[in-house]
């Protein structure tokens, strides 16, 4: 509680000048931070020809052009489709796998359990490009190569470290008297697992969710060196292949990085709050 | 009461095999060993070895590793590596400061600042490579027109072996901002109020309450996100870079990742980059090792 305090003309307008300028900072960093995104939009909306002549500024006649142009080869339906696909099915395994892994590295007892919780906790840090080599040998072996559940795996071992780190974290809040009581009740590990322990922590499901799916579905480099097969792009290699097809055909380019884009900004709309707490989270913050 | 009744963790103790357990970590366990942590150990294997993917691997000891720190193009990219960290500190940490700390005394609007500032992590290093190589490129691109309506001569933002890193840092900056910005929020909203009340007995300079009050106490907070630059260096900016000069011009932004996997997937030396990627995470290990014990000495007293 302040003191009321008697401030001076000069005193406010001080105030009211440093308030200013804390917000047109912020401001200006905001627009910084959209403008790309914009200008990519706006060269979308533009013919070939306008871009060329007009790199900056604001379509005089906007046209989906570009859109259909795109939409008209086929393969950026194919590259969402598989995108789509391999996040789908990894996000829900890396939930399932992580959350098995988390609630019995924090809530059981057994031997190793010591060396296992170092392997999912430390190892993950190890960069993916140390693993690309060897994974590449492992996925040809196992006759997987090219495929997408060779990407799911893959995808799925990424993530699995951190997904445990914080699975395990929720389980372990979660107080004894709750899992005693499933017990009395008479259910057994698998039961308490499901019915009692896992509904304790939808936030912990919803992190985990969240940090994974913009993960895998943004992932590049691994997809990169494990398919090769063009029908079998996911988004962000098709980008990177549009990038080299249709280098001056810019409106297109920008159309099909708006496509990429556009999921991931559109559920972040919807959920910014959401996404930033699971961030933080993730690095090692309680949730603010 | 309750050693009348024996769940299931008493029958086990008794037993010493815990089979829920096992059968929870199976699965999961498997998956991580075979995608990932046999990958790994397979890398350092390889790292003995010379091997051109085709014809059997020969081991070659420790051949690889003399070889690689007297390989000129592998101590530039150590270069480029160190100079995208020390750039990165000096530029993402203090604007993340100052970002941070605007939006925590900003009353009006500070979820949407917080929102919109975090966007550019929603997005894939691709998307991101792609439009920022259209937005420098030197002659269709939106800054060649600002530098040509202004009468200067264009330059080559990523061509040019002089600056093209540092726009790639811009690059970087742009994207990674926002995420150092919401961690150091995060800190800064967990030191208690009193703190500040007290401090303000003591001085009415909020400059002097910042450098005294917050930035020690922010102490973990930029630990992680230094630690998390450092990592990412070597890890994140590999897709970046990649999509946007391919290591070049002429090297000057070929980040270690990037030689490795030239190596690797141009050259076919696996064996060679493979023992390249051993180095890079003994790097890791010991920068990170030493900034966290760094950080670890110094003690706050209140």
């Amino acid at each position: 509680m302040e003191t009321a305090e008697i401030q001076s003309r000069s005193e406010i307008s001080k105030d009211n000048l440093a308030r200013w300028v804390q917000f047109s900072f912020l401001l200006l960093f905001s627009l910084i931070t959209t403008y790309p995104l914009f200008w990519m939009f706006t060269v979308a909306l533009k013919t070939n020809a306008e871009q060329v002549r007009n790199p900056l500024g604001l379509p005089r006649h906007p046209t989906l052009e570009s859109f259909t142009q795109l939409l008209q080869d086929q393969s950026i339906i194919q590259y969402t489709f598989n995108s789509a696909f391999i996040t789908l099915v990894s996000v829900v395994l890396v939930l399932i796998l992580g959350s098995l892994a988390g609630y019995s590295l924090a809530r059981m007892e057994f031997k190793g359990r010591g060396i296992i919780l170092f392997l999912f906790l430390t190892v993950q840090w190890i960069p993916l490009v140390v693993l690309v080599i060897p994974l590449l040998v492992t996925v040809q072996y196992l006759g997987l190569y090219g495929t997408r559940i060779s990407l799911i795996f893959a995808y799925v071992s990424a993530n699995l470290g951190l997904a445990v780190f914080l699975m395990r974290g929720f389980f372990r809040s979660i107080p004894q008297e709750l899992l005693d009581a499933a017990v009395l009740d008479g259910c057994d590990d698998f039961k308490a697992f499901l019915y009692v322990m896992l509904p304790q922590v939808r936030a912990g499901i919803a992190v985990v969710a969240i940090v994974s799916f913009i993960s895998i579905w943004n992932e590049y480099f691994i997809a990169l060196v494990l398919v090769a097969d063009k029908a079998q792009y996911t988004l962000p290699l098709g980008i990177s292949a549009f990038h080299g097809m249709y280098g001056t055909d810019w409106p297109k380019l920008g159309a099909a990085l708006l496509l990429a884009t556009l999921p991931t900004l559109v559920t972040y709309i919807f959920f910014a709050e959401n996404f930033i707490r699971s961030t933080s989270r993730s690095v090692g913050f309680g949730g603010r | 009461m309750r050693d009348a009744i024996l769940p299931n963790e008493k029958i086990r103790r008794v037993s010493k095999v815990n089979v829920s357990a096992i059968l929870f970590l199976s699965i999961p366990l498997l998956l991580y060993f075979v995608f990932y942590l046999l990958p790994a150990l397979t890398s350092v294997v390889l790292s003995f070895t010379k091997w051109d993917g085709l014809t059997a691997p020969v081991f070659v000891g420790f051949q690889n590793f003399s070889k690689i720190f007297r390989d000129p193009r592998f101590l530039n990219s150590v270069l480029v590596n160190i100079k995208v960290v020390v750039i990165s500190l000096f530029t993402q940490l203090p604007l993340a400061l100052l970002l941070a700390y605007l939006l925590v005394k900003q009353l009006k609007g500070t979820a949407f600042f917080r929102a919109v500032l975090f966007i550019p992590q929603m997005l894939s290093l691709v998307a991101v490579g792609v439009l920022w190589s259209l937005i420098y490129h030197p002659t269709n691109g939106p800054l060649a027109k600002i530098f040509e309506e202004m009468g200067m001569e264009s330059i080559n933002w990523l061509g040019s072996t002089s600056i093209s890193l540092l726009s790639l840092m811009v690059t970087t900056t742009w994207v990674y901002f926002g995420f150092h910005m919401v961690l150091q929020i995060a800190g800064m909203s967990s030191i208690p109020q009193e703190l500040y009340d007290s401090a303000k007995l003591d001085t009415d300079n909020s400059l002097e309450v910042f450098f005294r009050v917050t930035l020690p106490l922010l102490r973990e907070t930029l630990l992680i996100s230094t630690v998390m630059i450092i990592s990412g260096s070597f890890s994140h900016l590999i897709g970046l870079f990649w999509v946007m000069t391919r290591g070049g011009p002429m090297q000057s932004t070929e980040l270690i990742s990037i030689y490795i996997y030239k190596s690797a997937f141009s050259a076919h030396q696996f064996g060679y980059s493979s023992a390249m990627t051993v180095i890079m995470v003994a790097f890791i290990a010991a920068i990170v090792g030493v900034v966290v014990w760094q950080f670890s000495k110094v003690r706050i007293e209140f």
